[in-house]
């Protein structure tokens, strides 16, 4: 330094420049700000999206085994209404046959089939069975065919095979 | 070089030399592009003393640093309170009786120092508070500059900046200061003056120029011959020199008696005068200084405010 004073400092521009230059630097900076921003925030949106669509993906496979199970509990339901109609009609039919059964016959054994009917028993008579219970057999099933032997007591002892050739004929 | 720096050499950079006369205040501007001269102007701008700047320079000044950010004002320093010292340390000064704790001195290639007194330096910054101002250089900086080429080693040589209303003296061996004087040559300056106990500064009584205390510790008789010097002067030239170049040849004769007498300074003899004109001297004055004094005496014209800008420009491309 050769001179008496430190020269003043110098700016390279003038206010109205610097100025203008700050302006634009803070313009910029507040455009890469927004910009950072609204990236952020899409990523944000768009992972949002995954998770929602993953989440879509859940819940339509929760909904299709609810449809299923729905379909099992229907399915169930149906073979619980087959099993209760069935046995009512099997109740009422075992109620229809003792009714049928005449107070002269006395009944040893009844297999009750969904197609046959074998019933065991004796009589005082021959004729009080081809009278009174084999009409009505005659009449439900298509075939009854019946078989006697003495017991030793001096009763007509019979053995009665019923059946039913038609399928979905009622035991009526 | 910084980065800032070379992006400043792309711009223009102006350089406004100033040197203030006594009615005159003397502009020259450089305008420098890519490190090159683009334009140089000269304006000359009268003024009512040296204590104010005019209107006029004011705003001309003012109109140049709004036109170009990187403008550098630069003055050339011709008040009185400064001088060249051999030897940069404190000693030196104390030597010389200067305080060097009221003066800003530059050492100058480790050999010798430039002062000017704090004073003048503020009252400077008080002048160009208005424009402001970068670099304030010494005339001795200036004579320095000069010499170089015509320094020759172990001889003694006397060499002189003639400047419109400064004088400046540097006696050199070879690289070595013996000898720095500055004088006004613009109006009457008292030697032997009584300002310096009773002045409203009190406190320029350390720090005016070296010589002016010199003299005020010498004794009578070199006091008496200082006067018949002077005398001898008044008597011979005045008759054809003017004013300043009379003024000018007397503070010279002072000065050199001064040297050859006091105990102060080494004893040497001058053997060439070499005078660096900026103010265009009267030829008489180079003729008194070969007959008078029996020197091989010199002139060169030169530009003064040309070389203050190449300092400055140097300092700024240089040495920022």
């Amino acid at each position: 330094m050769r001179s008496f004073i430190k020269p003043r400092r110098k700016k390279l521009l003038d206010d109205m420049s610097s100025l203008w230059l700050a302006f634009i630097g803070l313009m910029v900076i507040g455009l890469i700000g927004f910009g950072v921003y609204v990236k952020y925030k899409s990523s944000f949106y768009i992972k949002m999206l995954e998770d929602s669509s993953y989440e879509n993906q859940a819940l339509a496979a929760k909904v299709k085994d609810i449809k299923r199970d729905i379909e099992i509990y229907s399915m169930q339901k149906e073979l619980y209404t087959e099993v209760k109609n069935s046995n009512l009609i099997l109740k009422e039919s075992v109620k229809n046959l003792f009714d049928l059964v005449p107070d002269q016959i006395t009944l040893t054994n009844v297999v009750m089939e969904k197609e046959s009917l074998l019933l065991t028993g004796y009589s005082t008579s021959k004729e009080s069975y081809l009278l009174l219970l084999e009409p009505p057999l005659k009449s439900i099933f298509d075939e009854s065919r019946v078989f006697f032997s003495i017991d030793n007591r001096g009763f007509y002892q019979f053995v009665s095979k019923n059946y039913m050739h038609k399928e979905g004929a009622s035991d009526e | 070089m910084g980065l800032f720096t070379s992006v400043k050499k792309r711009f223009t950079i102006q350089f406004v030399g100033v040197r203030l006369e006594e009615q005159k205040c003397k502009i020259q501007l450089h305008k420098l592009k890519n490190g090159k001269l683009v334009e140089s102007t000269k304006k000359s701008f009268d003024i009512v003393s040296k204590d104010q700047l005019s209107k006029e320079v004011i705003t001309y000044l003012n109109y140049l640093q709004d036109e170009h950010q990187q403008t550098y004002i630069t003055l050339f320093l011709n008040t009185l309170g400064q001088g060249a010292i051999d030897g940069c340390n404190e000693r030196a000064f104390e030597k010389l009786g200067v305080d060097k704790k009221s003066v800003k001195s530059i050492c100058l290639d480790n050999s010798f120092s430039i002062y000017a007194s704090k004073i003048d330096i503020n009252w400077v910054d008080k002048v160009f508070a208005p424009v402001g101002l970068d670099f304030v250089f010494s005339p001795f900086l200036i004579l320095y500059h000069y010499i170089q080429d015509d320094l020759e080693d172990q001889e003694v040589q006397l060499f002189i900046l003639n400047t419109h209303n400064g004088l400046t003296m540097m006696i050199m061996q070879g690289e070595k200061l013996l000898y720095g004087a500055f004088f006004n040559v613009a109006k009457e300056e008292n030697l032997l003056h009584e300002d310096f106990e009773t002045g409203d500064e009190s406190t320029a009584v350390n720090i005016e120029d070296d010589l002016f205390d010199e003299i005020e510790m010498d004794d009578n008789d070199e006091m008496q011959a200082l006067d018949d010097v002077m005398e001898y002067d008044d008597i011979e030239h005045t008759e054809y020199l003017s004013e300043k170049d009379a003024r000018f040849v007397k503070y010279l004769d002072a000065s050199l008696k001064e040297f050859y007498n006091s105990d102060l300074y080494e004893n040497a003899f001058i053997t060439k005068v070499k005078i660096y004109d900026d103010a265009g001297m009267h030829k008489e004055v180079i003729k008194h200084i070969e007959n008078e004094l029996l020197l091989d005496t010199s002139a060169e014209n030169i530009n003064l405010l040309d070389k203050i800008l190449e300092i400055a420009e140097d300092e700024v491309m240089n040495h920022a």
